[in-house]
């Protein structure tokens, strides 16, 4: 569907298809939720951090095409990063998505990450593209602990 | 002049590209479009008669005045008020309600006493009344949707359990923005008048669409945005009948709306002056009278069967996709020219989103009423909504735009 490759594009469209780590993270020691009522759109991601690195990230959650396709790029890409690397890499998504692509150095958001790019033209929709991304900074900031949903 | 084809000579906003494809303009539940006639009067207020209302002396500020309160009596005329000055001018369906909220309930409601809604209610006839019952110790409650899906009209068979001598005011929409049920909006004032109680209706989505008449409705209140008929942004109604209106305290404060002012206090002029603080929207009330006039040219009851004929096709070429769930009254029952529809496993947001890629442009979302979709156990929904300017083939083609979605994300 060419006319779509703006927006839907071919990144977005398999990481909606086949999610990467979707699902429960029973070992999990941050967690965050977030919800955006004027769409229902759910976010939960969870994070395994040990020796100031994620070792393990998952996410659950519902909604629209953007928002859970943006939540698998978020888990998959936060996953084996140092702290610090993976709150700058929070920061630069919420720069490429509300700013354009023009405002973060491609090296910034490697990879599939560039797709959430084509989101920055969709203002009503900048909410669903940057939901996992609110949840992955809260996670980070968020009291080392159990996550009592997976206890 | 006929609804459909006739008119889009009259609506240059709609002769446009959208992302390559024709616009296929289907969200006038939203706002509608302006034709010519309404831009040219706007125009030639500002390039022939601009001055302030009711203040100046000189040759333009009484032609202002004049223009201004023309417009008064042509609106009262298009909803059939006995009198131009009750008509009040707000910015809005939003801002009417919140005048008598916070006026003709701070002079009427007391502890214990209950307001009554509909759970069909947009947010604009919901958090203003919320806000009143509160201040005033008041309770508000709200008369069921009917049907198992929650998706069918008012459950009036227990309108005698809410419609009790405790409620002092009953509010309910004409046309729900979300479901396109109309409501037998004659027969709840009746009822409400037997109790005592007050009646407001929200026609936003009803005044540009059917024809109406508030002397025939029997109601107290009733509120619009021009935006919605034809008219202008900025501008809208509070129709209120004489005696209430007269008898309401002042909503704000300021020049046009006062008799006296002395710095130990004021007293205020009748209605509508009293509600109408500040220069007002002039412009705006001289458009909303030139929409006035262009509806009525057409005629509202052609414009009515002309939309609920498009949402009829609407409907059944949409109950033919898989997996869609398409909103509202039953086959038979009356229902407005507008289709609200779920798919089971996209999201509105997503169907919105594809539809503007193909030119449609639909509403995707909870249609300011969060309570209502909870009910119906959807997070959102889209719609498609028609006008006087709309065609069976725009039918078509969001027909078609939504069978590329399904395509998409199948
Ligand atoms: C039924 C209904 N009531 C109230 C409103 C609010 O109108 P406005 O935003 O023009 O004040 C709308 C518009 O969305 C509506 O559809």
């Amino acid at each position: 569907m060419s006319e779509n490759a703006e927006f839907y594009q071919a990144v977005i469209d398999d990481h909606r298809r086949r999610p990467r780590r979707r699902g429960p993270l029973p070992t999990a020691n941050r967690v965050a939720a977030r919800e955006n009522p004027t769409c229902g759109d759910l976010c939960t991601l969870r994070l395994r951090v040990e020796a100031g690195r994620i070792v393990e990230a998952a996410f659950t959650g519902a909604g629209c095409a953007l928002s859970q396709a943006s939540a698998s790029l978020a888990a998959s890409s936060l996953e084996g990063l140092e702290f610090a690397r993976a709150a700058a890499l929070v920061a630069a998504v919420e720069k490429l998505v509300r700013n354009g692509p023009g405002a973060v150095a491609s090296e910034e958001t490697p990879g599939d990450l560039a797709a959430l790019a084509a989101a920055h033209a969709l203002p009503a929709r900048h909410a669903c593209a940057l939901l996992a991304w609110q949840a992955a900074g809260q996670a980070l900031q968020s009291p080392e602990g159990a996550d009592r949903e997976n206890a | 002049m006929r609804p459909g084809l006739e008119t889009r000579p009259d609506f240059p906003v709609l002769a446009q590209q959208v992302n390559g494809k024709p616009l296929v303009y289907l969200d006038s539940g939203a706002t509608s479009q302006k034709p010519r006639q309404v831009l040219a009067a706007v125009d030639a207020y500002y390039e022939r008669d601009n001055a302030n209302v009711h203040r100046g002396l000189h040759a333009l500020s009484m032609r202002a005045t004049e223009a201004f309160e023309k417009s008064r009596a042509r609106i009262a005329r298009f909803v059939g008020a006995a009198d131009p000055a009750e008509i009040v001018f707000t910015r809005g369906t939003t801002e009417s309600v919140n005048l008598v909220a916070a006026s003709w309930c701070s002079a009427n409601l007391r502890p214990g006493d209950e307001i009554l809604l509909t759970e069909m209610e947009h947010h604009s006839n919901m958090v203003p009344w919320q806000l009143a019952a509160a201040r005033a110790g008041a309770t508000v409650r709200y008369l069921p949707v009917a049907g198992a899906d929650a998706e069918h009209g008012l459950d009036l068979d227990r309108l005698d359990e809410f419609l009790t001598p405790r409620v002092k005011l009953f509010a309910f929409t004409h046309i729900s923005n979300t479901l396109g049920v109309v409501n037998p909006a004659a027969e709840l004032c009746r009822r409400a008048r037997a109790v005592g109680a007050a009646t407001l209706i929200d026609a936003a989505q009803s005044v540009g669409h059917e024809p109406l008449d508030v002397q025939a409705l029997g109601c107290d209140f009733l509120v619009f945005s021009g935006h919605k008929m034809c008219g202008p942004t900025g501008i809208g109604v509070l129709y209120g009948r004489k005696a209430l209106l007269d008898a309401m305290p002042p909503y704000q404060g300021g020049g046009g709306m006062i008799e006296n002012v002395e710095f130990s206090g004021s007293t205020f002029k009748p209605a509508p002056e009293r509600f109408e603080a500040g220069t007002p929207d002039i412009a705006g009330a001289i458009g909303l009278a030139a929409a006035c006039d262009y509806i009525d040219g057409i005629g509202r009851p052609a414009i009515a069967a002309h939309d609920h004929r498009l949402g009829e096709l609407a409907r059944a070429a949409l109950e033919e996709l898989p997996g869609i769930r398409v909103l509202g009254p039953r086959a038979g029952s009356p229902r407005a020219g507008m289709v609200s529809f779920a798919f089971a496993n996209i999201h509105a947001h997503d169907v919105v989103t594809v539809a503007d890629q193909q030119g449609v442009a639909l509403r995707g979302g909870h249609h300011c009423n969060m309570p209502l979709m909870k009910k119906l156990g959807l997070p959102s929904t889209a719609r498609a909504s028609f006008y006087l300017y709309n065609t069976e083939e725009e039918v078509a083609a969001l027909a078609a735009a939504l069978r590329k979605v399904v395509k998409f994300f199948g």
